[in-house]
């Protein structure tokens, strides 16, 4: 399924370059691939490249790309989030977690849900359209409480459509810096609203807008000289680095994402986000009501 | 501040003129602040806590949890609604603000009755009676919230809905002052109403008729004493220092 564009985006530059001088015939289904442009159904394939070129090395690049607060961030999301079912509740929690890679937040929300409110009973998805890095989550899932447990689930999926999963069935919707490499993410947050029951919640944490100049204007520089160059050292894979960064800055700012999902149909609350460190990160949510 | 002579000193003038006639609501000083908007589910979810489970449950996060579930939603999925969407760092807060507002609100369906009074003392006093009458449905749990407004943290949000709700009954009473007197005369009633409400905590007569008369009589000592603060008394009850130090020591007396 993967091909040929597993091993490196140095491939793809020479095809992407190809394709946006040769002109003809492409311009109908043109979408971004960082600032490249590309043809929407290649971004699929791209998007799947960079992180199979970088699932063994994933942890390093958040560290980098966060500058180490991603964690800070994961663990803020799922505690504001707190969910888990109540012990004198019947119906245990559905979760999806979308572009679930290695599990970060699959593990965390469970383990919440276990530690909080004694939570043994709801269930997980972790979906995501690259095997490697669900190959990754499976493995290091046997090392949780959750290992060989049927309440975990990892699914190969497209988080655009999401075929395997049947509309009004999840209570949680997450997703954790996967959205930005949606190629149509609309289409992902239509598809959120259509598999969540009525009074699910919608949540996503992505990397944002900084919200000050100066402070934005250093992460800029941070990100887009340091960035690549410690990309390489790290990884040996500038290019895909190179993608994850300008990824970020071609995100929708944290209005528009959040008038996106009111367009998906959910219900905002308030401004609808929370800002982490100055707009780095930003955690959205909707309800579907 | 030229007006007032040397700091420290008592400044006497009478409060509460005739009121007048005809006249609308309005004044340069007066802000409408915003009501609550019931269209949306946060308030639809504060709203169903507050009417049906604070007067037995309290102002906690399980009366939140209660008409959560009773809207034929998930508590247990929504956490959140409000630590996120609306970034209120702690639900119960939240729900004390909506009384706050709720009951402030609800003053204007007495326009009419208060119309008929002559004075804009005996509007301030009705108006008094019917906000301080709003706290008989929860009066059970009002020192948890009473405990939870004076905490540093939470002061300076609680306060500014106090003097909202001095303002607006000022307002409608028909105060017209412009002057310094504007801001002393909020002072005072936000005093007098923060010292009715913890005489209610106790109060056991019918139809709370003793917290009643002690208001008419806190009222009616502004009225005929005048503002008798100094500057750095009313800048006490502005900070809300005089105001926690009050409620501490009546909630410590239990
Ligand atoms: C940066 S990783 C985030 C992983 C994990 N959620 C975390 O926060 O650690 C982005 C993930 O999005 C996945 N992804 C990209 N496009 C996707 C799509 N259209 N559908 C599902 N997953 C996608 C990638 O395979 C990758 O695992």
């Amino acid at each position: 399924m993967t091909g040929i564009w597993r091993t490196n985006l140095r491939h793809v530059n020479t095809i992407s370059r190809q394709f946006s001088t040769s002109g003809t015939g492409m311009k109908e289904s043109m979408t971004h691939f960082g600032f490249k442009t590309v043809p929407q159904e290649q971004k699929e394939q791209l998007v799947r490249g960079v992180f199979s070129s970088v699932a063994s090395n994933y942890d390093i690049m958040n560290d980098v790309m966060s500058m180490g607060i991603h964690r800070l961030w994961k663990k803020h999301f799922i505690e504001k989030l707190d969910c888990g079912m109540r012990p004198n509740s019947s119906e245990p929690l559905h979760f999806l977690d979308v572009a679930g890679g290695t599990g970060d937040i699959a593990f965390g929300l469970l383990d919440h849900a276990r530690l909080k409110y004694g939570d043994n009973k709801s269930t997980m998805v972790v979906a995501d359209i690259n095997p490697d890095m669900l190959k990754e989550g499976a493995k290091r899932c046997l090392s949780t409480p959750y290992a060989n447990s049927p309440r975990i689930q990892f699914l190969e999926q497209n988080g655009e459509k999401m075929d395997a999963i049947e509309d009004n069935s999840k209570d949680v919707y997450t997703i954790a810096f996967g959205i930005r490499n949606f190629t149509d993410i609309q289409a992902g947050l239509n598809t959120a609203y259509r598999v969540l029951k009525p009074g699910g919640i919608f949540a996503c944490l992505e990397f944002s807008q900084v919200d000050n100049q100066m402070l934005d204007y250093i992460y800029q520089a941070y990100s887009f000289s340091l960035l690549p160059l410690m990309g390489q050292l790290i990884a040996n894979d500038r290019d895909s680095y190179q993608y994850l960064v300008e990824s970020i800055r071609k995100f929708p700012n944290q209005e528009t994402f959040a008038s996106m999902i009111r367009e998906a149909g959910f219900y905002v609350p308030g401004k609808g986000y929370e800002n982490l460190t100055f707009g780095v990160a930003a955690i959205h949510i909707g309800v579907k009501l | 501040m030229h007006f007032r002579g040397p700091i420290g000193r008592a400044c006497v003038r009478p409060v509460f003129k005739p009121a007048v006639a005809v006249r609308g609501f309005q004044s340069v000083y007066h802000v409408e602040t915003p009501t609550i908007d019931e269209s949306k589910l946060e308030n639809q979810i504060l709203g169903r806590a507050y009417t049906k489970f604070v007067p037995e449950h309290g102002f906690t996060r399980q009366s939140v949890d209660l008409a959560i579930a009773d809207l034929q939603l998930r508590p247990e999925n929504l956490g959140g609604l409000f630590g996120i969407g609306l970034q209120v760092s702690d639900v119960v807060n939240e729900l004390i603000m909506y009384h706050l507002k709720h009951t402030r609100a609800n003053l204007s369906k007495y326009h009419d009755e208060a119309g008929k009074l002559a004075t804009e003392g005996a509007k301030v006093r009705f108006y008094m009676q019917k906000r301080l009458l709003d706290n008989v449905p929860i009066i059970k749990y009002y020192h948890q919230a009473l405990g939870r407004m004076i905490l540093p943290t939470n002061l300076g949000t609680f306060l500014t809905e106090l003097h909202n709700l001095s303002d607006d009954i000022t307002y409608y009473s028909g105060d017209q002052s412009n002057d310094f007197a504007w801001y002393s005369k909020r002072f005072a009633l936000s005093g007098a109403f923060v010292q009715s409400e913890l005489f209610m905590l106790g109060d056991t007569t019918p139809d709370y008729s003793a917290t009643i008369s002690f208001m008419n009589d806190r009222v009616s000592d502004i009225d005929t004493l005048g503002y008798a603060y100094n500057s750095v008394e009313e800048w006490a009850i502005f900070n809300g220092i005089s105001l926690v130090n009050l409620i501490k020591s009546q909630l410590a007396r239990g």
